[in-house]
C-alpha cells in the first residue's frame, strides 16, 4: 500500500506554532506554545522545561496516550536547544484526529508515533523554537516469511509483519529515535534502517527525487517543502 | 499556568466606544456570524467546524454496552467537552474551570436533554445490550463563540455518523462490519443550534457571535438554542446584566433566522460529502472490476 | 547579498571575511556560533549576509516575542510595586496568553523624581524601550531614549486601539524592510543588473499610502503590537485592518488595498 503523506503548518493563529501531518488514514494535529511562563515546580534554572500532551480522538487519556507522550518527549527534548530559554516552558500539544485502526494493540499505537512526531516537529519549526536539527519520522514493517521491508505500512500489512519499527532521522541522516515491536535479527534491522533513512532524508537532493514514485514517501522532502513555502510567503512583500 | 491577559484599558474603551457608533472591530454587523466552514473527515462522524478563527473538532463513536438498569429501553448518549491547552495555554488538562463546567452543561442541555437523538433507537436487546454513542468535542482554537461552534460541530458529526448494522437472532447479537453491510445513520429527531448573545452598554447593544476580545469585555450573555422549526430547546442566562423580556423576544426572533441559515448550510455540506463518498465508492468499484 | 534557505542544524556555508582586521563577525538572530569557525542555524529562515558590515543573520517570521536590548515594545501595566511597575509584554498571538513579565522602574521616565513620576494604572498601555534583556533575568523597560534621555515618543499611550501583527510585519513597519531593500539594491549594482528586476518593495507601502490621505498617530512595538489613534473611530479601524491585511502583500498590492479601503471609508 502506498500511503500518501500530506502536511500543513500555521493554521492555528493563536498557538505560536502549529503543524498537521496525515499519513494514509492517520491524521494528527500538533501545536506549540512557548517559551512561556513555567509552573514553579517544573522550573529549571538553566534550561527550558518541555512538556508533551497527547489527546486521543475518542475517549479520555489512557495509558496509550501516556506512552506516546513519553516516547515523543524522549525524541523531541534533545532536539530543542533548551539552554537558550532557561526558566520557561515549551508546551507541545498533540491531538489525534483520525487513526488507522480502532483496536488498541501495540502495533496500531506505533502507527500513530511517526505522524505525531512529524506534526510536532513541523509545529516546532513553525514556532521558530531553537532546534539542533530537523527530525523526520517514518514507520517501517518487516514482513513475515518473505522478509520484505515495507515503508509506511497499512493495517493489513501490519498484521502480516514480523516486526514494526518507528524510526526518526536528523537532517544529517543520523538515527535519532527508534521504537520497535516484534522479533527481528540485527541484519534485518539494518535493512529497516536503510529503508527508513531513504524516506526521512531532509538533505536537498536536487529534483530527481521528486519525479519518482518515492515522492509519496519522502517525509524529509515534505517537511522541507512546507517550510520553504512558509518562508516564501513571509518574504512575499519583497517581490 | 499563565492566565489569559485582560484587554488593556485603551482596547476596552475603544471596543466599547466603537460599539456605540455601530462598529465592530472586525467590521461585522451586530447580528452576523463570522464565516462558517464545516468539513468532514474520511471516517464517519468526524466534523471540523471553523467559525472565524475559532476551530472545533467533533468526533462521534459508538460501542455496544449495557443499558442503565433504570432505563432498560434506552441507549446511552454522552457528550464530552474538555478544554485542552491547544485552544489556549490558559486551559489546563485535568482541571475543571467554571467556564468549562458551564460549557459542558449547556451543550448537554442543548443536545442531549432536548432529545436530539432518539435514544430508544439505540437499544439492541432491552435491558442487556444497547449502543453507547459518545461525542468527543475537541477545541483546537479559541477565539470566542465556543458554545455556538461546539454545538454546530456536535450536531454535524452526529448527522454524519454511521454506526455498524446489527441483527438480533434470539439471544445472539451480530454486529456487521462496515464492509459487510451498509452502516446505518443515527436517528436524529431535530437539530438544535445555539446562538449566543453578548450584551453591552446596559443591554442597549447586543452582539451575535462575539470574538474572544468582545467576550472578555461583555456585561452579560445569553445563549438561545433553537431548531429550524422555531422550537426553543433551552435558554441559558447565567447571571450578568439583566435584560428586558421584549429584548429576549427580539433576540429569539433573530436567532431563528440564524439557525435556519446554519441548518441549511450544514445540510448542504452533508449532501456534498455524501455525493463525494458515492462518487469515490463507484470509482473504487469500477477499478476493482477492471482489476478482475 | 546572497540569500539561501537554512534549516536547523545547517551550517552557514560561507562567512563574510572582515575587510578590516579589527572588525569582528556579527552573528545575528537565528544563528548559533560554535568556536572556532562554525555558525549553525537553529531555526528555519533565509540567510542574509552583509559583507560591508561583516554580519550574518536569519530573516524569518514568528509570533512569540523574545525581548532584546533597545527594542521598542508596547506593553500593558499589570500592577505597581513600591519602586516599579510590573508590565506584561504580549506577543502577537491574539489576545496574548502567556505574556512575558517585565519591570518598569518608577523613575525610568524622563526627569522623573519620586514626586513627579507619572502614575500608571493597571491596564494602561505603555510604549517603552527594553533596557535589560537577558535570558536569565526578567526584562526591564525604560520610557526614554538611551542617548538623548528624552521621551522621544515613549510613555503612556492614551486612547486609540492596539492591533496585532506578526513579528516580521512589526519589524517591517519599523523600517527593517528598507535595510533589506538597500542590500538588494547594492547586490544588483554589484551584479550590474540594476535596470532589470524592477522596483523593490520596502514592506511598508501600506503606511506611506495611508499617511498620505489620513491623519493618525501610530506606534509600533517589536512584540507584534501596533497602536493607532485618530480623531475618528472609523479611521483608526481602517488603518488597523489595512496593516493587518498587508502581511503577505507586495508593495503594489498594499497600495491597491489602501485605495480600496479609502474608497469605502
Amino acid at each position: 500500500m502506498v500511503s500518501s503523506n500530506a502536511a500543513s503548518i500555521g493554521f492555528l493563529p493563536r498557538a505560536d506554532g502549529s503543524g498537521s501531518f496525515v499519513s494514509g488514514r492517520t491524521s494528527i494535529i500538533a501545536s506549540v506554545t512557548g517559551p512561556m511562563e513555567v509552573r514553579i515546580r517544573d522550573e529549571h534554572p538553566q534550561k527550558a522545561h518541555v512538556e508533551v500532551i497527547v489527546r486521543p480522538a475518542i475517549g479520555v487519556t489512557s495509558t496509550r496516550e501516556k506512552y506516546l507522550e513519553a516516547r515523543l518527549l524522549s525524541a523531541l527534548k534533545p532536539l530543542i536547544l533548551r539552554s537558550n530559554h532557561p526558566r520557561t516552558l515549551i508546551q507541545i500539544v498533540v491531538q489525534v484526529v483520525q487513526t488507522a485502526g480502532t483496536d488498541e494493540n501495540a502495533s496500531t499505537t506505533l502507527l500513530l508515533l511517526a505522524p505525531a512526531m512529524n506534526a510536532a516537529v513541523l509545529a516546532l519549526l513553525d514556532a521558530a523554537v531553537p532546534l539542533k536539527s530537523v527530525l523526520a519520522a517514518t514507520t517501517v514493517a518487516f514482513m513475515k516469511g518473505s522478509g520484505g521491508v515495507v515503508v509506511e505500512p497499512g493495517l493489513d500489512e501490519l498484521k502480516n509483519s514480523a516486526s514494526t519499527h518507528v524510526l526518526a532521522f536528523t537532517s544529517t541522516g543520523q538515527l535519532g529515535f527508534v521504537e520497535s515491536d516484534g522479533e527481528f535479527e540485527y541484519e534485518d534491522f539494518e535493512r529497516v534502517v536503510e529503508a527508513g533513512r531513504g524516506v526521512c532524508s531532509v538533505e536537498q537532493k536536487g529534483h530527481h527525487a521528486m519525479d519518482t514514485e518515492a515522492k509519496y514517501h519522502a517525509v524529509g522532502e515534505l517537511i522541507r517543502k512546507i517550510m520553504s513555502q512558509k518562508v516564501e510567503m513571509d518574504m512575499r512583500w519583497r517581490a | 499556568m499563565p492566565k489569559e491577559l485582560e484587554p488593556s484599558t485603551c482596547e476596552k474603551n475603544f471596543v466599547l466606544e466603537a460599539l456605540k457608533e455601530n462598529l465592530r472591530i472586525d467590521g461585522r454587523n451586530f447580528e452576523s456570524f463570522r464565516e462558517l466552514e464545516i468539513s468532514f473527515g474520511e471516517d464517519y462522524g468526524l466534523a471540523d467546524v471553523q467559525l472565524g478563527k475559532t476551530r472545533v473538532l467533533a468526533r462521534v463513536s459508538a460501542e455496544v454496552s449495557k443499558p442503565f438498569s433504570d432505563r432498560p429501553f434506552d441507549g446511552i448518549f454522552q457528550i464530552t467537552t474538555e478544554l485542552g491547552p491547544m485552544a489556549s495555554p490558559a486551559f489546563e488538562t485535568g482541571r475543571f474551570t467554571e467556564q468549562e463546567v458551564l460549557l459542558a452543561r449547556l451543550i448537554e442541555k442543548a443536545i442531549r436533554r432536548s432529545n436530539a437523538i432518539d435514544t430508544e433507537s439505540l437499544c439492541i436487546v432491552a435491558g442487556q445490550k444497547c449502543w453507547a454513542v459518545r461525542v468527543d468535542v475537541h477545541f483546537l482554537h479559541h477565539d470566542g463563540g465556543l458554545i455556538d461552534a461546539s454545538c454546530i460541530a456536535a450536531v454535524a458529526a452526529l448527522q454524519h455518523y454511521r454506526r455498524p448494522d446489527v441483527s438480533v437472532d434470539g439471544e445472539k447479537v451480530i454486529i456487521h462490519t462496515l464492509t459487510e453491510r451498509v452502516p446505518v445513520p443515527l436517528s436524529i429527531l431535530h437539530i438544535p443550534i445555539c446562538v449566543t448573545y453578548s450584551f453591552y452598554h446596559g443591554g442597549e447593544v447586543s452582539l451575535v457571535d462575539a470574538t474572544l476580545q468582545e467576550e472578555q469585555l461583555r456585561d452579560g450573555d445569553m445563549t438561545i438554542t433553537l431548531n429550524k422549526f422555531g422550537e426553543v430547546c433551552q435558554i441559558a442566562k447565567a447571571g450578568g446584566l439583566p435584560i428586558g423580556a421584549l429584548a429576549l423576544l427580539q433576540c429569539a426572533r433573530i436567532a431563528l433566522v440564524k439557525v435556519q441559515e446554519i441548518t441549511a448550510f450544514l445540510q448542504k455540506r452533508l449532501e456534498e460529502d455524501s455525493a463525494a463518498r458515492t462518487r469515490r465508492d463507484n470509482l473504487l468499484e469500477s477499478t476493482a472490476q477492471n482489476a478482475r | 547579498m546572497t540569500t539561501m534557505l537554512l534549516f536547523p542544524g545547517d551550517v552557514v556555508p560561507e562567512l563574510p571575511t572582515p575587510q578590516k582586521t579589527n572588525t569582528a563577525l556579527k552573528v545575528g538572530p537565528g544563528l548559533t556560533y560554535t568556536p572556532p569557525d562554525k555558525v549553525v542555524a537553529h531555526r528555519v529562515g533565509e540567510l542574509h549576509v552583509d559583507d560591508r558590515k561583516c554580519a550574518v543573520w536569519m530573516e524569518g517570521n514568528g509570533k512569540r516575542y523574545i525581548p532584546s536590548l533597545n527594542d521598542a515594545v508596547i506593553a500593558t501595566v499589570l500592577r505597581s510595586t513600591s519602586d516599579s511597575y510590573i508590565l506584561a509584554i504580549p506577543s502577537s498571538t491574539s489576545p496574548a496568553p502567556a505574556s512575558i513579565q517585565a519591570l518598569l522602574p518608577h523613575l525610568a521616565f524622563p526627569q522623573a523624581t519620586k514626586k513627579t513620576r507619572p502614575i500608571l494604572h493597571p491596564g494602561c498601555t505603555v510604549y517603552a524601550r527594553v533596557s535589560l534583556a537577558n535570558k536569565h533575568m526578567d526584562p526591564e523597560l525604560e520610557c526614554y531614549d538611551a542617548e538623548s534621555q528624552k521621551a522621544e515618543g515613549f510613555g503612556e499611550l492614551k486612547g486609540g486601539m492596539v492591533f496585532n501583527v506578526s513579528l516580521g510585519m512589526a519589524r517591517r513597519l519599523l523600517g527593517d524592510g528598507k535595510k533589506i531593500r538597500q542590500l538588494q539594491l547594492r547586490a544588483r549594482k554589484a551584479e550590474g543588473t540594476e535596470a532589470e528586476g524592477g522596483e523593490i518593495s520596502n514592506g511598508m507601502e501600506v503606511l506611506e499610502e495611508l499617511g498620505r490621505v489620513l491623519a493618525f498617530e501610530i506606534a509600533v512595538g517589536r512584540n507584534g503590537r501596533v497602536w493607532v489613534d485618530s480623531e475618528d473611530t472609523k479611521v483608526t479601524l481602517c488603518v488597523g485592518s489595512c496593516i493587518q491585511k498587508s502581511e503577505y502583500l507586495t508593495g503594489d498590492e498594499q497600495r491597491a488595498l489602501v485605495r480600496e479601503a479609502l474608497r469605502k471609508l
